[in-house]
């Protein structure tokens, strides 16, 4: 009786265990996944927000254009991926042209012909800095991570060239929501902050280099407040995407659709 | 021998490790850091410049100047003589007006206007037709309960999902006021709005949308030629109760709208809906019906209506008076390439339209004399008023290649191709953005095709605009 008391405690024990083990995080040797995870928890507030963005293109190091928008974005409750509204302020020729991307559904509106037209994932990469870039994405809802490399991780250089401990993490697409069919990502060990990206086309193309910088105080955490985005094809070109005004903010689910895309002021 | 080739396989074998090693440096972490020198030192930029000012301001949108100047060659020997001379040349310099205020978290004023200077060598400066003033919008919003809204004053309310051609975009007869492009997203720009009453609430995956639009004044005749005018226009928008109810609900990703319009010919019904079918493919559908008359029977009737036909005036080429339900179909498909351009190829069926029976009899009747010429061209400036195709059967094309310089230089071309004849009406243009503030563009259009075809029976061959945006 004793000994079957016995298996059945360890049984319990096992059973009670087992899965906190399971979802439990090793702070040293965390999985791929939890990397990709925990690190777009630093770029990404936890709570809907909108905030504003100022691309600068720069051509042979000198500044060539300048696009300002304002993002709202929000977690979509039964994908777990941001759905973003993303709108034009300036140059005064885009003004008021207004993106929506919410999973693979994406619409255009233009203001001077009022109408909306439907997109598809391909034009989110449009641009040097695409829409696909300045809408926020938990990569680890769209991509399968995988990490290479060394496994003490890999020490990389910043954007400011202060040597950095990283997981070097390769990410695969797991869902039609993803905008690039391979990425590389180094984020930093301890910190969970991302310092570098390197962004493939689907053939395998490397299309965008990608380094987090400036991190700032932002809604709660410390942010990457700039990220610096290097076209790969014509290594001329580079834009900065600064973020800036982020602030916590109640969004309704009926914003995400085509009819109120003309009815969105920012605020 | 032997020697040598054990000489030249260790060379080799050391040459082979000595490119590995090149490579596994080149993947290495030195490596991994030489990107960093294309980071031009010049591009810090303070954080702390940022503010969140941007989006303050109760008003938004935006102001332009524009001048275009346009040239035309005309067609010599018309089988078909038009009834009026088509200019050579024409300028046209705009003030452009789209702005939004706030009020408060639930009111808002919208207008939409542009005055507009015209001289060319069928309109003298000074004169009647050397100023006109387009009021697209002018509205009141009110947001009754949160996402209902209630809307009233002159609105353009557009549906379709189409490029070329959209059945369910029912407020557009009769709405266009000028041609800068050929190019349908170009044309929806500068279109009147119609004055209405709207109702719309928005849910988490969809929406419902009332429009009532009153008669305001009798129906006007077409305006074949520029006239001074601060005239609203109302005797073309609002000459007839018209009612709209367009339900929308996004299901399975393919986000359909069902549509419902009422005028004074009858109970219009339609929908649309869209789909991605790949990351670069999206394909979409469009369709209404309504019970009515073919094409010309409806122009002939209309220029009855206002004096612009002789009561007794033949329904030709279309003789056939009867009443039926007539289907409206635009159904096509975008594909971008990885390179940013971006192609729409699209069918347009538009059932009261000209077959090539009918357009071979437009062809014959008109140029047997120049009374029947004038009427059988009225209808196709009906058609065109209308915005619906003069025939039965269409294509229609369009590249947008944006970005063709970064930031600096976008590309496009729209084409309507006839399958009848294979006559085309083509357009190419540029846009060069110098600066921020000022945009330059150029559009070489073409009418080709045979006299006897259907677009090169048009009265012109090619055409170019220049146009000069200043945004203020």
């Amino acid at each position: 009786m004793k000994k079957q008391i016995l298996i059945f405690l360890l049984m319990v024990t096992f059973s009670v265990i087992a899965p906190l083990k399971a979802f439990s995080v090793d702070e040293n040797n965390p999985t791929a996944q939890t990397v990709i995870a925990r690190s777009d928890a630093v770029r990404n507030p936890d709570k809907p927000f909108q905030m504003n963005i100022r691309l600068t293109e720069y051509v042979d190091g000198s500044e060539r254009n300048q696009i300002i928008l304002g993002v709202y974005s929000k977690v979509d409750a039964a994908s777990g991926q941001f759905k973003n509204l993303v709108r034009y302020m300036e140059p005064p020729r885009d003004s008021g042209k207004t993106v929506l991307m919410n999973g693979t559904t994406m619409w255009f509106y233009d203001p001077a012909s009022k109408t909306s037209v439907r997109i598809s994932p391909q034009q989110r990469l449009l641009g040097q800095a695409s829409e696909g870039d300045v809408v926020t994405v938990n990569l680890a809802k769209d991509y399968s991570a995988k990490l290479v490399g060394n496994a003490d991780g890999e020490t990389l250089y910043d954007a400011d060239r202060t040597p950095k401990k990283c997981w070097h993490v390769d990410l695969s697409p797991i869902n039609d929501g993803a905008i690039y069919g391979r990425a590389e990502y180094w984020v930093e060990k301890g910190t969970y902050r991302p310092v570098k990206g390197k962004f493939y086309s689907d053939s395998g193309r490397l299309l965008k280099i990608t380094y987090y910088h400036k991190y700032v105080e932002q809604l709660g955490a410390q942010r990457p407040s700039e990220i610096i985005i290097i076209d790969a094809v014509n290594s001329k070109l580079v834009t900065t995407m600064n973020t800036y005004g982020l602030r916590a903010k109640e969004i309704p689910n009926s914003w995400y659709q085509r009819d109120f895309l003309p009815r969105l002021e920012l605020e | 021998m032997m020697r040598r080739w054990i000489q030249l396989l260790f060379f080799l074998c050391f040459f082979l490790c000595f490119l590995d090693f090149q490579q596994v440096w080149a993947d290495g972490t030195d490596d991994e850091n030489s990107d960093l020198n294309l980071i031009p030192g010049t591009l810090a930029r303070p954080v702390e410049s940022e503010t969140s000012s941007d989006t303050n301001s109760s008003l938004s949108g935006k102001a332009f100047i524009e001048d275009a100047l346009t040239g035309w060659s005309n067609r010599s020997g018309l089988l078909v003589p038009a009834p009026t001379r088509n200019p050579s040349w024409q300028n046209r310099t705009s003030l452009d007006l789209d702005y939004k205020w706030q009020f408060d978290e639930r009111i808002k004023f919208g207008l939409s206007d542009r005055l507009n200077g015209y001289e060319g060598d069928t309109i003298p400066f000074p004169s009647n037709g050397s100023t006109r003033n387009d009021f697209r919008e002018g509205l009141l919003s009110y947001e009754v309960f949160p996402r209902t809204y209630l809307e009233a004053g002159r609105i353009n309310l557009k549906n379709g999902t189409a490029l070329g051609y959209n059945p369910t975009d029912f407020f557009k007869t009769r709405t266009m006021v000028d041609i800068v492009s050929i190019d349908p997203s170009a044309l929806k720009e500068d279109r009147l709005g119609t004055v209405m009453i709207e109702g719309q609430r928005l849910w988490d995956n969809g929406s419902l949308t009332l429009a009532f639009a009153p008669k305001l004044q009798t129906e006007t005749p077409l305006l074949i030629t520029p006239t001074a005018s601060f005239n609203p226009l109302f005797g073309q928008t609002n000459s007839a109760n018209r009612f709209l109810a367009s339900m929308s609900y996004d299901i399975a990703g393919l986000s359909p709208q069902a549509l419902i319009f009422f005028d004074r010919i009858g109970t219009h019904v339609g929908a649309n809906l869209s789909r991605v079918i790949s990351s670069s493919i999206v394909a979409y559908v469009e369709w209404s019906g309504v019970s009515e008359a073919n094409l010309t029977n409806r122009a002939v009737e209309f220029g009855k209506n206002t004096g612009t036909l002789p009561s007794g005036a033949p329904a030709v080429p279309q003789p056939d008076s009867s009443v039926t339900f007539q289907n409206d179909l635009a159904f096509g498909a975008s594909w971008t390439s990885s390179s940013k351009l971006t192609i729409n190829l699209e069918y347009h069926y538009h059932q009261a339209g000209f077959n090539g029976t009918d357009f071979n009899r437009w062809l014959s009747l008109g140029s047997a004399n120049s009374i029947l010429a004038r009427e059988v061209w009225f209808v196709r400036q009906y058609a065109a008023d209308q915005q619906e195709p003069l025939m039965q059967h269409e294509f229609f094309v369009r590249f947008d290649y944006p970005d063709v310089i970064q930031s600096k230089l976008n590309l496009g071309a729209v084409a309507f191709i006839s399958p009848y004849d294979g006559s085309v009406l083509a357009q190419a243009s540029a846009q060069y953005f110098l600066s921020r503030k000022l945009t330059l563009g150029a559009y070489l259009s073409g009418a080709l095709g045979s006299p006897g075809s259907e677009k090169g029976s048009l009265p012109w061959t090619t055409s170019v605009v220049l146009r000069a945006v200043w945004y203020l």
